[in-house]
């Protein structure tokens, strides 16, 4: 995203340039004129310049922004990372931290047995996932972007997960089916209960007599099996799409008929490059999403540890992770911003 | 003449139904069909848990346990409200219901006030270091909330701003219980998803033509006049956006509520009486897996039926504020 964002506003700043050279010499003209009529004293006019001056107000705009970050959010940071280098005792009225150096960083990645597995795990499914919800919401925004009736009742119940979906629900639906399976109850009503579209076994059946191969297989079961999730997943990164088909010309379309394009010729050869940015944003939203999502059993572990009061290796975790992402969102950001098409460019 | 304006007539219309049966447009309704087809499915996948959840609240206890009855309850009576009841009990809904309401009422109109003063900042203001500002609100925006989780609780436990608390009390105080953490993030832009909202308000700013600011220059106005009376009428529909979704997202936000108000025996919200059935210390006898589930089943619908609501009526600002936000294109 930020790439993206870098991109479309250097676009912007060299028009802004453009304009606020423009703007600028009539606005100080102006400026100059008004002072001379309306302003007698002359000892109260400003060095700096008009511009200068309103682009000085900005500073008043986004002090709440830099309040919060210098006050809570970069001191609540580094607090964290000196956490991640101590021991805590909790003495009366405060706490103390004791220096132990990268100890906690050692005993996560090195002793810890569940949280490199998790990390892992998470990343593996992860790159399925994003690949699966793109392609999964391509496909459903360019359905909805035919003319067919009801597309404003079907765009609103798709995007329901979006604001229902989340967190704690998410949270709950999974306790269900932990209760359940732990619980006394044969397995057939359980599935039942529990919102199983699909017996697990045979759709793993049915993929299995296609001989694929075994890697293959698993994806396509996990995929079907997380249908619910990709679904409910996805309804933003729907909407961006669907918004995105919309912004495309249909003249566009109209002359590459005239050439003698087909329907799938026209698909890639102009809808793909036209929302390839859209492409990026979403993808990098999908990974984020995931990685911050309730459910995830990295941050589960993190949790799991601040709820047993085990501060020092929870902030040792976060930061792992959060190098982990970056590295990953980073990477994401450079390889797909190659096959980004950029109209304007 | 008329018997030829007639013939004419007959002749389009025979046109229009050889038309009707043509091959192409054959092809098109059947693909059109699909579509709906493919779609209607997708939804019954998406509603499929609420209604499935509905219906079995409404099955009374021996029904629960009786393995022939699905969805549709043998009998009538006030049994059937059983579930709804013991839900509501456990969960003392209608208090958490009402904190919940203001928890999000207080964070969701905080947030939008702040982050839309903030974002026009960012979008109407080349100031130095904007660049460097903008770069950090997008950075928080990928930083996990869990990595700051730990030293946040602490610092609000032992909270000691500008050192202002120990002036008053002479020491620190603790206020993770409550409803201040919330208002401090909130006012302050770091609060649950608040980078999103300014990325997407910035958008929309930088959308909106300079010569608004102009006019209210020339007329006199100040920024802050050209702001609150000129840029925030004309930001409202997306300001609903924003507020609509702060609002939903923290409604069913558990990070932030667990954190500063999951031990709070004062200040009850749905989210965390939601995760109160599964420890409630109920009977086996009664309390079977299969009531269990019912009850947390009821549960989650009565904590996301508020928002259900909500959505049916907003459901224009939220679809439209996302593709408006300016993301696209």
């Amino acid at each position: 995203m930020k790439d993206f964002q870098e991109n479309g506003s250097v676009e912007n700043l060299n028009q802004d340039v453009n304009m606020a050279s423009e703007v600028s010499t009539s606005e100080v003209q102006q400026g100059t004129i008004s002072v001379a009529i309306a302003d007698i004293k002359p000892a109260k006019r400003s060095k700096l310049s008009l511009t200068t001056r309103k682009n000085l107000m900005g500073y008043w705009f986004v002090l709440p922004f830099i309040l919060g970050m210098v006050l809570l959010y970069i001191p609540a940071l580094i607090e964290a990372f000196r956490y991640s280098i101590s021991t805590i005792d909790i003495v009366p009225g405060s706490y103390e931290l004791n220096y132990v150096g990268l100890d906690n960083y050692r005993h996560v990645l090195q002793v810890d047995p569940t949280f490199i597995r998790s990390i892992f795990e998470t990343t593996g499914d992860l790159f399925i996932n994003v690949a699966i919800i793109l392609i999964y919401s391509l496909i459903m925004a360019t359905v909805l972007n035919r003319n067919i009736g009801g597309k404003g009742f079907y765009r609103a119940l798709l995007f329901l997960p979006v604001i229902i979906a989340t967190g704690v629900i998410t949270e709950a639906e999974n306790t269900t089916f932990t209760n359940l399976s732990s619980g006394s109850l044969d397995i057939e009503a359980g599935a039942a209960i529990a919102g199983g579209l699909f017996s697990e076994v045979d759709i793993t059946l049915l993929i299995n007599s296609l001989s694929l191969s075994p890697e293959l297989t698993d994806i396509v079961v996990g995929a079907i099996n997380n249908i619910y999730s990709i679904v409910t997943g996805s309804g933003v990164q729907l909407i961006i799409f669907l918004a995105g088909l919309q912004s495309i010309s249909p003249t566009v379309y109209e002359s590459a008929t005239v050439e003698g394009a087909t329907w799938w010729e026209s698909f890639w050869k102009i809808t793909i490059p036209m929302i390839s940015p859209l492409i990026l944003v979403n993808m990098v939203y999908t990974v984020v999403d995931s990685f911050t999502r309730y459910g995830n059993p990295v941050m589960d572990g993190i949790f799991e540890l601040i709820s047993e009061a085990v501060y020092t290796e929870a902030a040792a975790r976060a930061f792992v992770y959060l190098v982990i992402v970056g590295i990953i969102i980073a990477a994401v950001m450079a390889i797909v911003n190659k096959f980004v098409f950029y109209e304007n460019r | 003449m008329e018997a030829t304006q007639k013939n004419f007539l007959n002749s389009n219309k025979l046109l229009k139904m050889r038309r009707s049966f043509n091959k192409r447009n054959l092809i098109e309704r059947a693909s059109n069909l699909l579509c709906h087809i493919i779609i209607i499915g997708i939804i019954f996948l998406i509603l499929y848990p609420f209604i499935e959840k509905t219906l079995t609240t409404f099955l009374p206890y021996e029904d629960l346990a009786d393995k022939t009855v699905k969805y549709i309850p043998k009998s009538f009576g006030s049994d059937n409200l059983n579930t709804l009841r013991w839900t509501i009990g456990i969960m003392d809904y209608w208090k958490a219901l009402g904190n919940t309401a203001i928890l999000c009422l207080v964070t969701s109109l905080i947030q939008v006030m702040v982050c839309t003063f903030v974002s026009y900042g960012f979008a109407r203001f080349k100031f130095p270091g904007r660049g460097i500002l903008f770069a950090t609100v997008i950075v928080v925006l990928m930083i996990p909330p869990q990595v700051i989780m730990t030293s946040l609780y602490m610092k609000f436990s032992f909270f000691n701003l500008l050192g202002l608390p120990t002036l008053f009390t002479g020491g620190t105080i603790n206020i993770t219980e409550g409803l201040w953490p919330f208002v401090l993030m909130s006012m302050f832009a770091i609060g649950f998803k608040n980078s999103l909202y300014i990325y997407m308000l910035n958008q929309f700013f930088r959308g909106l033509p300079t010569e608004i600011e102009e006019a209210g220059m020339i007329d006199g106005s100040n920024h802050f006049g050209i702001f609150f009376r000129l840029m925030l009428p004309n930001a409202v529909p997306m300001m609903v956006t924003v507020f609509l979704f702060a609002f939903s997202w923290q409604w069913t936000d558990n990070y932030y509520t667990s954190l500063f108000l999951g031990k709070s025996e004062t200040f009850k919200v749905l989210t965390i009486q939601l995760t109160e059935i599964g420890k409630y210390p109920g009977s086996d006898v009664i309390f079977t897996p299969v009531f269990k589930s019912a009850l947390n089943g009821t549960g989650i619908l009565l904590t996301i039926l508020p928002l259900v609501i909500l959505y049916l009526f907003g459901q224009k600002f939220f679809v439209q504020g996302v593709s408006q936000s300016g993301i696209v294109g």
